[in-house]
């Protein structure tokens, strides 16, 4: 392969600070030093569910990824009309807007290193219904959304702030009641990697639950050799 | 056989190898802490004012000079996934001159810390931009031995940058981040590792490979 140039200026340091929605900074303080060793990134596990079958689960879910064969979402920057996009989508009004130009113009995250499979909801076909116990009492506006990451895949640093559910409802997100929880649907494998703000978060067993509390900085990669598969429901707090 | 079948490919080889997480393997005693002669940041500014004589490459399996086992690991994580946009290292210290660039760098403190001979270590400053892996294998030491002979060798890898959100190097069951400039870890001959940056920052280490010292 033939190397490429860069999209921007390199710098020594790029701040996820500045690229974060100032509401969710205000609304969700968090320390933001991944030097901090005083801290309780990695407080919010909540419970290792067995009332779905997670294996079944994962089981169908490679299936799944396999009949569909290519993943459904993945981010690149449109060079020509200057956009953020997550699959076909415009990203550009959405307050990741900043974020994902960290990744995609300050970096090199792009098409080719991003891909997941991505199953929702109803799509979720036996699995919805016992999925959607799970946290319906908990959230309303509640969207689910099962990832399948392949073996070199990332999906890079952020904080999340509910494109799906402002695209869904058509509200501007108040990130003071919206809520996501993750449930590891595979267990941990080679390179297998979650990291909560300062927390990295492994060995995990299928079932684990944790409450991705807003404003903390995350991500995940999957650098292993095996497909890593997580559940995610995502709502307002009721 | 496909990539997202549960049981692949690449974990039949591991399961062939014996090579379970469920074996814990203990990383403290190989754990330890060098000082440089000069501050992270005057590395990275060494690299970037070199990156002319850096060698940029991702995952290529057709490398005749390395070890059957290496190029089965190469070819198997292929087809697991990695390829040349999430595979991409930058790379100094080929040349003798960025070599003795490197030590000097690293000081003569340092190699006596980690036991190695100096003069015949060979030092390699590493670049993983986010969003690129090292995908998992053993290390042969082959490039070492071609030059030097066999003998006790010894392999460690030396954070430059410190740990930034998304960095990450995985040691058998053992997952390492939060660590600080100068953290080392020797990585054994046949332990299985990888490494990864799935953050916003690049991550610069090195690996010294060298005689340990008697």
């Amino acid at each position: 392969m033939k190397t490429y140039p860069i999209k921007s200026d390199l710098s020594l340091y790029i701040d996820p600070y500045q690229a974060v929605p100032k509401e969710v900074i205000t609304q969700n303080p968090w320390h933001w030093d991944p030097s901090e060793t005083n801290h309780k990134d990695g407080g919010s596990w909540l419970y290792r569910d067995t009332s779905i079958k997670w294996f079944s689960l994962a089981e169908w879910a490679v299936a799944k990824a396999n009949e569909v064969r290519v993943p459904q979402k993945y981010w690149w920057w449109n060079e020509e009309t200057e956009e953020v996009m997550h699959a076909e989508d415009s990203v550009n009004h959405c307050p990741i807007y900043e974020q994902a130009k960290q990744w995609l113009v300050e970096n090199d995250y792009n098409e080719h290193n991003t891909r997941y499979f991505k199953f929702a909801n109803e799509e979720l076909e036996d699995f919805y219904e016992p999925l959607k116990k799970m946290f319906e009492d908990k959230l309303d506006d509640m969207t689910m959304s099962l990832f399948v990451q392949p073996p070199g895949q990332t999906i890079p640093t952020h904080v999340d702030t509910f494109s799906s559910y402002m695209r869904k409802t058509g509200e501007y997100p108040d990130y003071s009641r919206l809520r996501r929880y993750m449930t590891f649907v595979s267990d941990w494998d080679w390179g297998h990697y979650f990291h909560y703000g300062n927390h990295v978060m492994q060995p995990w067993i299928q079932g684990d639950t944790w409450d991705l509390v807003p404003g903390i900085y995350h991500g995940s990669a999957n650098c292993g050799v095996t497909p890593k598969i997580t559940m995610h429901w995502s709502g307002k707090l009721k | 056989m496909n990539i997202y079948e549960k049981q692949d490919y690449f974990q039949s080889y591991l399961d062939d190898k014996k090579v379970s997480l469920d074996n814990h393997y203990e990383i403290s005693p190989l754990e330890t802490h060098v000082e440089f002669n000069i501050h992270w940041s005057g590395i990275v500014k060494w690299a970037e004012e070199n990156r002319n004589r850096a060698i940029f490459k991702s995952i290529e399996p057709i490398r005749p000079f390395i070890p059957a086992d290496s190029m089965r690991q190469s070819v198997m994580a292929m087809w697991a996934g990695y390829n040349q946009h999430n595979s991409q290292e930058w790379n100094w210290g080929l040349e003798p001159e960025d070599n003795h660039a490197l030590k000097l760098m690293i000081g003569r403190d340092a190699f006596y810390k980690l036991n190695l001979d100096m003069e015949t270590c060979m030092v390699r400053l590493l670049q993983y931009n986010p969003g690129q892996i090292l995908h998992l294998h053993t290390d042969s030491y082959n490039g070492f031995k071609d030059r030097y002979g066999d003998g006790k060798i010894t392999r460690w890898f030396v954070a430059v940058t410190p740990w930034d959100w998304g960095h990450m190097l995985q040691v058998h069951d053992n997952m390492i981040s939060k660590y600080d400039s100068g953290y080392a870890v020797e990585i054994k001959e046949g332990v299985f590792h990888l490494s990864a940056n799935a953050g916003i920052n690049p991550k610069y280490t090195f690996t010294i490979t060298g005689f340990i010292n008697d």
